[in-house]
C-alpha cells in the first residue's frame, strides 16, 4: 500500500475551484471545491506522477510511471495517448497556449507539438534524472531541475539561455514568478530566487528538508513552498528598489516602503494596510498598489497620496507616463490619472495577465500593445488628454502590422500625438521606427541586432543596445535619409556585457544598462545630443545653436541639421549642414531661400 | 553381661548407659557431624561471599555498559560535530560565493561610475577651459 500520492493541483479557470489529483495507485481524481471527489479515472499502471490542466482549461494530460503521456478532456475520456516509452515519465506540462506538451524522459527534454503529431524537439539537458521543469507563458522560456545539481533555463528550440551554480543536493522543484522576470528553485535545505537570466537574487537555508514543490501567488509577490517534513513555507519577495533621478524606493517589508531623497538625505517609510504588490516609480509619482487600493504618491508631497480601490488584487504591471499610468490587471487594462481618475480602459482581445514588460507600452496620450493572437500586429489607444473625458467605447485604436511577430514594442514619450513614435523590436531583432499618426504608417530600419531599446523620457532620443555596444539614436523620426540617420548616430563599445543586457534608461544622455550579470552600468552616450534635443523641444534655437558651437562636434551639428530642417529653421539648417560637408543640402536650402519667400516668411 | 549384649550389638558406655553403637564408632559419628556442620557453614559463607562477588562484578559491568554507551555517543556527537562543520562549512562557502557574487556586480557597478564622473570630468573640463 502506498499511500502517499503526489499532489498536483491546477485549477480550472473556466470552473474555478475544480482540483485535479494524481494519485500513487495510477488514478487521477477530479475533485470539486468541497471537497467532493467527481470522477475517478484510472489512467496508468503504476503511479500517477503528474496531472495538470490546460492553460485553456479544455483538458488535462497525465503521465505515469509506465510512460505514457496521455491527454484526457475536461470529463476524464481519455483524447489522445501522446508518448508511449519504456521509461517513466517523471514530469510533463503544457506550454503555455495549450499546443504543445513538454516532457522528460530520463536525461532528455522533449517537446511535442499536439497538432502537427510528427514535429518533436528533443535534447540532452542534464547529466542526471531530470526532476521537474517549468515552462512560462510570459517568456517562453523553460527551466529544468536535475540530480546533478544544477537548474538550467531554455528556449523552446533547446537553447541553453544559462546554467545556475552547481548545487549540492539534486533541484527538487523550480517555479517561475507569473511574469516570467525570476524563478524559484528548491533543493535539500535550501531555497534560492534568481532572476530570469540565472544569476540568483537570494539564498535561504531553512531546515526544512527538501522542498517538494513551490507556487506562486498570481501577483508574484508571495510564494508557498511544501517541505518534506511536513510544513509549507511562505515566502515574500522583498527589497525591491526603484531609482528614479534622485528618489530612491525600497520595499524593506511586506507592508512597509523606504522612501528616499539622496539630495536632501530626507528619508521616510510608508506604512501600508496590506500587503504592497507593485511598485512604480518616475515622472513625479510613486504609485503603489496593495491588494486592494492603489495609492499615488506625488514626490513633492508624499505624505498625502491619492488613493482609488482596484477591480481586483493581483495587479501584473504598473506603467507610468507623464501624464497617466497605466495598471495591467487580470481583469483588464485600465488607465487612470494622477489624480486617480480612470481614463480610459482598452480592451481587445487578450489575456492581460500574460502581458509581458515588452509587450506594452505607455505613452503620455496613448497606449500600445502588441495583439496576443497575431504577433504581428500591434495596437495603438488613443488616451484621452486634457479635461474632456471620453467613454472608453469611441477610443480611436490605431492599428499597426509588420511584417514579422514583434516582440518588444516602445513608445516615445515627449512631443504631440501627431508625432508620437513607436520602436518595436521584432523576431529577428531588427529595430524599425513608425509614426503612429502617419496615414500610411511607414516602418524605417534603424538597426539590427538590437536587444533592448529604450526611449527617453523627456526628448526623443532612442537608446539601443546591442551585443558590446550602446546605439543613441539622436533624431529617429527625422532620418528619413539612411547618410542622416548615420550622422546622428552615437555608439559605444561596452566590453563584456553578458547575456540578455537590458537597457533600463536614459536619463540625461546618461544610460542605465543592467548587464547579464546582473550588475548595473551607467554609460554617458550622448549627453549633449540630449542637451540639444531638450533646447529644441523648448523652441531655444538660439541656445541650440550656442550649444553647438561651443561643442563642435559633429554628431551634434548633424542633428542640428536634421532637426532645423524638419521645423523648417532653413537659415540654421544651412549653418549646420555646411559644417557636416552636406553642401548639396545647402545648396538646396540657398535655392529655397531666394526663391520661396514667402514660405520663409510664414515661419 | 556386656559380651552378650555385645552379640545383639548393644553397649554401654562410659557412663553405663546403654547404646546401639560402639563407643569409637559413635565418637567418630559424632565427629563426622561436627565436621558435616563446620562444613556447611563454611559453604554458606562461601556462598555470601560469591553472591558478593557477583554483585560487584554485576556493578561493575553496568558501570562498564555506562560508559560505553556514553563512549559511542560522544564519538557520535564528535562525528556529528564534523559533519556539521562540514555543512556549515558549504553553507558558508555558498554564502561567500553569493556575497562575492554580489561584489562583482557591485565593482563593475563601481567602475562604470568611475568611467562616467572621469568622462563628466572631462566634458566639464572642456567646457570652462573653452569659456
Amino acid at each position: 500500500m502506498h499511500l502517499f500520492p503526489k499532489l498536483n493541483i491546477g485549477s480550472n479557470k473556466h470552473q474555478h475551484d475544480v482540483i485535479l489529483i494524481s494519485a500513487a495507485d495510477g488514478k487521477f481524481h477530479i475533485v470539486n471545491h468541497n471537497g467532493r471527489i467527481e470522477k475517478t479515472v484510472i489512467a496508468h499502471q503504476g503511479a500517477c506522477l503528474v496531472a495538470q490542466w490546460s492553460p485553456d482549461g479544455a483538458g488535462l494530460l497525465s503521465a505515469g510511471e509506465d510512460g505514457f503521456v496521455k491527454v484526457w478532456s475536461r470529463n476524464g475520456l481519455l483524447r489522445s495517448t501522446i508518448v508511449q516509452s519504456d521509461v517513466p515519465c517523471f514530469n510533463a506540462i503544457w506550454s503555455s497556449d495549450s499546443s504543445a506538451i513538454l516532457y522528460t524522459k530520463g536525461h532528455f527534454l522533449v517537446i511535442k507539438q499536439l497538432n502537427l503529431s510528427n514535429k518533436i524537439t528533443k535534447w540532452k539537458a542534464h547529466d542526471g534524472l531530470i526532476l521537474c521543469i517549468a515552462w512560462n507563458a510570459n517568456n517562453n522560456l523553460i527551466i529544468s531541475g536535475a540530480e546533478d545539481g544544477y537548474s538550467k533555463i531554455w528556449d523552446t528550440f533547446g537553447q541553453q539561455i544559462s546554467v545556475s551554480v552547481k548545487h549540492d543536493q539534486p533541484i527538487t522543484s523550480l517555479s517561475w514568478s507569473p511574469a516570467g522576470d525570476m524563478f524559484v528553485t528548491g533543493s535539500y535545505n535550501l531555497i534560492r530566487l534568481c532572476n530570469a537570466n540565472g544569476w540568483s537574487y537570494c539564498l535561504e537555508r531553512p531546515s526544512t528538508g527538501s522542498i517538494y514543490n513551490i507556487a506562486w501567488s498570481s501577483d508574484g509577490t508571495q510564494l508557498a513552498a511544501a517541505c518534506s517534513n511536513g510544513h509549507v513555507l511562505f515566502a515574500h519577495i522583498i527589497d525591491r528598489e526603484f531609482t528614479w533621478k534622485n528618489f530612491t524606493c525600497t520595499q524593506i517589508g511586506r507592508k512597509v516602503v523606504l522612501i528616499k531623497d539622496i539630495i536632501t538625505d530626507q528619508n521616510d517609510k510608508l506604512d501600508y494596510p496590506d500587503r504592497v504588490i507593485q511598485t512604480a516609480l518616475g515622472f513625479n509619482h510613486i504609485v503603489m498598489a496593495t491588494v486592494k487600493q492603489c495609492f499615488i504618491h506625488k514626490l513633492t508631497s508624499w505624505n498625502t497620496p491619492v488613493t482609488f480601490d482596484l477591480k481586483e488584487g493581483t495587479i501584473s504591471m504598473i506603467l507610468l507616463a507623464e501624464r497617466c499610468l497605466c495598471i495591467v490587471e487580470r481583469a483588464g487594462i485600465s488607465v487612470y490619472s494622477y489624480m486617480g481618475r480612470l481614463l480610459a480602459s482598452p480592451r481587445w482581445s487578450t489575456r492581460p495577465d500574460a502581458l509581458g514588460r515588452a509587450a506594452i507600452s505607455l505613452g503620455p496620450d496613448a497606449l500600445a500593445a502588441i495583439d496576443q493572437t497575431d504577433g504581428k500586429s500591434v495596437h495603438v489607444f488613443d488616451l484621452p488628454t486634457g479635461l474632456i473625458v471620453r467613454s472608453s467605447t469611441d477610443n480611436t485604436v490605431t492599428k499597426l502590422t509588420h511584417k514579422m511577430t514583434v516582440s518588444t514594442i516602445a513608445l516615445s514619450q515627449t512631443g504631440p500625438i501627431s508625432e508620437r513614435q513607436l520602436a518595436l523590436l521584432d523576431y529577428n531583432r531588427d529595430l524599425y521606427v513608425v509614426t503612429v499618426k502617419d496615414s500610411k504608417p511607414k516602418f524605417i530600419k534603424l538597426g539590427s541586432q538590437i536587444l533592448s531599446i529604450v526611449w527617453s523620457y523627456e526628448t526623443e532620443l532612442l537608446v539601443g543596445l546591442r551585443a558590446n555596444s550602446i546605439v543613441a539614436w539622436c533624431c529617429p523620426r527625422a532620418a528619413t535619409q539612411p547618410d542622416w540617420l548615420a550622422l546622428t548616430t552615437v555608439s559605444k563599445e561596452i566590453p563584456d556585457l553578458g547575456r540578455n543586457p537590458v537597457v533600463l534608461t536614459i536619463e540625461d544622455g546618461v544610460a542605465r544598462v543592467c548587464r547579464g550579470n546582473g550588475s548595473l552600468l551607467h554609460i554617458s552616450v550622448a549627453a549633449f545630443p540630449e542637451k540639444l534635443l531638450k533646447h529644441i523641444a523648448a523652441n531655444t534655437w538660439q541656445a541650440a545653436l550656442q550649444l553647438c558651437r561651443t561643442v563642435e562636434d559633429e554628431t551634434l551639428w548633424a542633428c542640428l541639421a536634421v532637426l532645423a530642417w524638419n521645423y523648417h529653421q532653413l537659415s540654421i539648417a544651412e549653418e549646420a549642414f555646411a559644417l557636416i560637408k552636406q553642401y548639396h543640402q545647402v545648396c538646396y536650402i540657398q535655392h529655397l531661400r531666394s526663391n520661396i519667400p514667402e514660405k520663409l516668411a510664414a515661419n | 553381661m556386656a559380651e552378650e549384649l555385645q552379640k545383639v550389638h548393644l553397649y554401654y558406655d562410659d557412663i553405663n548407659k546403654i547404646r546401639v553403637l560402639e563407643t569409637n564408632v559413635l565418637k567418630q559419628t559424632e565427629d563426622l557431624r561436627d565436621t558435616c556442620k563446620d562444613y556447611e557453614t563454611k559453604v554458606q559463607d562461601f556462598l555470601k561471599m560469591i553472591t558478593s562477588l557477583l554483585d560487584v562484578v554485576k556493578e561493575l559491568g553496568d558501570n562498564v555498559e555506562k560508559q560505553k554507551m556514553s563512549a559511542i555517543g560522544a564519538m557520535n556527537h564528535l562525528k556529528s560535530i564534523a559533519k556539521e562543520r562540514e555543512s556549515n562549512q558549504t553553507k558558508l562557502q555558498a554564502q561567500i560565493s553569493e556575497k562575492s557574487m554580489i561584489l562583482d556586480q557591485l565593482d563593475s557597478e563601481y567602475d562604470a561610475l568611475q568611467i562616467l564622473e572621469a568622462t563628466q570630468n572631462e566634458t566639464i573640463e572642456y567646457l570652462t577651459q573653452i569659456r
